[in-house]
């Protein structure tokens, strides 16, 4: 699944990126797993995010299981990234990125972010 | 496979009806609502679903309120509705795609034509129309009032869609598959279509005249009615009380505890939400469903949560070779270093392997270290290298 930011936002202008969703048996109760792909061509970097990780992994609370919800589908999932992504204005990585994403052995659903930052 | 969905509508002459649709759907499965529940939130779900949910995390899936089971309540009026809407469906879209292939400025309502035997209904107004047919659908409900005889009555619906079925120059759609053809062959084809669910238009004629109580109520005169089955507190049971319990109830009684817990809370769940429902399945039906549920979700549970079933999750699918080495990495580094002390160990005298285990560990906690310092930051204090996982 590509997506895009609509908004002209510079830091995501001209910019498309890959997301891959993966859906167990008991989705929708449980949530997708959601992370950014790299791929070379066509161009498909991982977006520069203080939530995303230079591995892909997204920390939102609507992919966790505290957050998640079974109304939610592949539709919101993709929208709640974009204003997440359009609402950014730091062009950066999150604090400790390289840390985790050497060390991370975990899949996504099971690294226990916290979500402290409401600003963004 | 064509799927119904209400995009649908949006390539039509009405894309209105597109969120008419969604709004007859479950917002947990995306189908039409199967026995609609309303919760002490006011949503509403299937009743399936939306037990699921409660027993998952015990949340209304749209406002996130607490709830309970035992608080839902049926709400027949939306079954009343999603039923009547389906059977009109094929003939409403094949309506709104005939209007667009010959761009006609025509409205459906005008193309209605008077059956001869509706006489009573010779008025062109369908706002009278439906009002009148509103009030008998409302006289028949208060004149059973008893809960089983509640079941949605059609009928009024599909009336509705016949009406606008005809058109001008005698031919009438199907009401269930939206094929055009003769008034008369409407009835014969009817026939073919063998569903249970469908009333044909012979039982609408007589149920016009007898009251739709007759109907209604041979269907369920020897029904009697399900029963619900109550929850369990599974903490308080041993193993073999669960699987004792389990074969009380005829499923199955295989697996780790984890499954057996997960399953018989599955078995509730379709348990109760058969007996909401104004047409419920028998209990094979119903096996049928937690064997499908067994086989996809069951299974799952089955590899992921008993830790020591390591093979099955390495049998899985969609094993991550990769977070799997990582994560033992230090498990085989062991083994190895272990492998090559015993070679060792072999020439001189051992107790009972327990130094080169020291041994190993004071290695493992050495290399890592230098790696940490190799890989920058020597000048900070060891606590701060440890990376902050949880920080986002």
């Amino acid at each position: 699944m590509d997506i895009r930011v609509l908004d002209p936002n510079p830091i995501y202008l001209d910019q498309t990126f890959r997301l891959r969703f993966r859906f167990s048996n008991n989705y929708p109760i449980e949530s997708p797993e959601v992370t950014f792909i790299p791929l070379t061509s066509p161009p498909r970097p991982v977006p520069l995010h203080p939530h995303v990780y230079s591995n892909g992994y997204i920390c939102l609370d609507l992919l966790g299981a505290s957050g998640w919800s079974p109304v939610q589908n592949v539709e919101s999932v993709c929208m709640s990234i974009q204003s997440m992504l359009t609402g950014n204005v730091k062009a950066e990585r999150p604090p400790g990125d390289e840390d985790f994403v050497r060390r991370n052995t975990l899949r996504p659903r099971d690294v226990n972010f916290v979500y402290e930052d409401a600003t963004v | 496979m064509d799927v119904a969905d209400p995009s649908d509508w949006l390539k039509t002459t009405v894309p209105k009806l597109a969120p008419v649709e969604s709004a007859l759907r479950c917002q947990v499965c995306k189908d039409f609502f199967d026995t609609p529940m309303i919760t002490s939130c006011s949503h509403t779900f299937c009743s399936l679903c939306i037990r699921r949910c409660l027993t998952n995390d015990g949340k209304c899936p749209v406002c996130r309120t607490a709830d309970q089971e035992l608080r839902l309540r049926r709400n027949w009026t939306v079954q009343e509705i999603v039923d009547a809407f389906q059977i009109a469906r094929p003939s409403l879209s094949s309506l709104a795609m005939l209007e667009l292939n010959h761009s006609s400025v025509e409205k459906p309502t005008s193309k209605r034509k008077l059956d001869d035997t509706d006489l009573e209904e010779d008025t062109d107004d369908p706002i009278v129309t439906v009002q009148r047919r509103k009030t008998r659908s409302h006289d028949s409900r208060l004149s059973n009032s008893t809960d089983q005889a509640t079941a949605p009555s059609p009928n009024e619906a599909v009336q509705a869609v016949a009406d606008e079925n005809h058109n001008g120059n005698g031919s009438a759609a199907c009401p269930i598959c939206g094929q055009r053809m003769k008034e008369e062959a409407v009835f014969l084809h009817l026939d073919t279509h063998n569903e249970p669910d469908a009333p044909s238009q012979h039982n609408l004629r007589k149920s016009r005249r007898a009251p739709s109580v007759e109907v209604v109520g041979t269907s369920r005169t020897n029904v009697k009615p399900p029963e619900r089955l109550p929850q369990l507190n599974y903490s308080l049971m041993k193993d073999v009380a669960l699987r004792k319990k389990l074969s009380e109830l005829g499923i199955p009684t295989t697996g780790p505890r984890s499954l057996l817990v997960r399953r018989h809370a599955e078995w509730i769940n379709i348990v109760n939400a058969n007996a909401d429902s104004s047409r419920p399945k028998s209990k094979r039906e119903m096996l049928r469903e937690l064997d499908i549920w067994d086989r996809s979700t069951g299974r799952s549970i089955a590899s992921s949560g008993n830790e020591l079933n390591n093979a099955g999750s390495i049998m899985r699918k969609d094993f991550d070779g990769a977070a799997w080495s990582a994560n033992h990495s230090s498990d085989f580094q062991d083994l190895i270093s272990k492998a090559r002390n015993t070679g060792r160990a072999d020439s001189s005298p051992r107790k009972n392997g327990s130094p080169a285990n020291v041994i190993v560990e004071q290695e493992n906690h050495e290399s890592t270290t230098s790696a940490q310092l190799i890989d920058g930051l020597p000048e900070r204090p060891a606590s701060s290298t440890i990376p902050n996982s949880d920080d986002t």
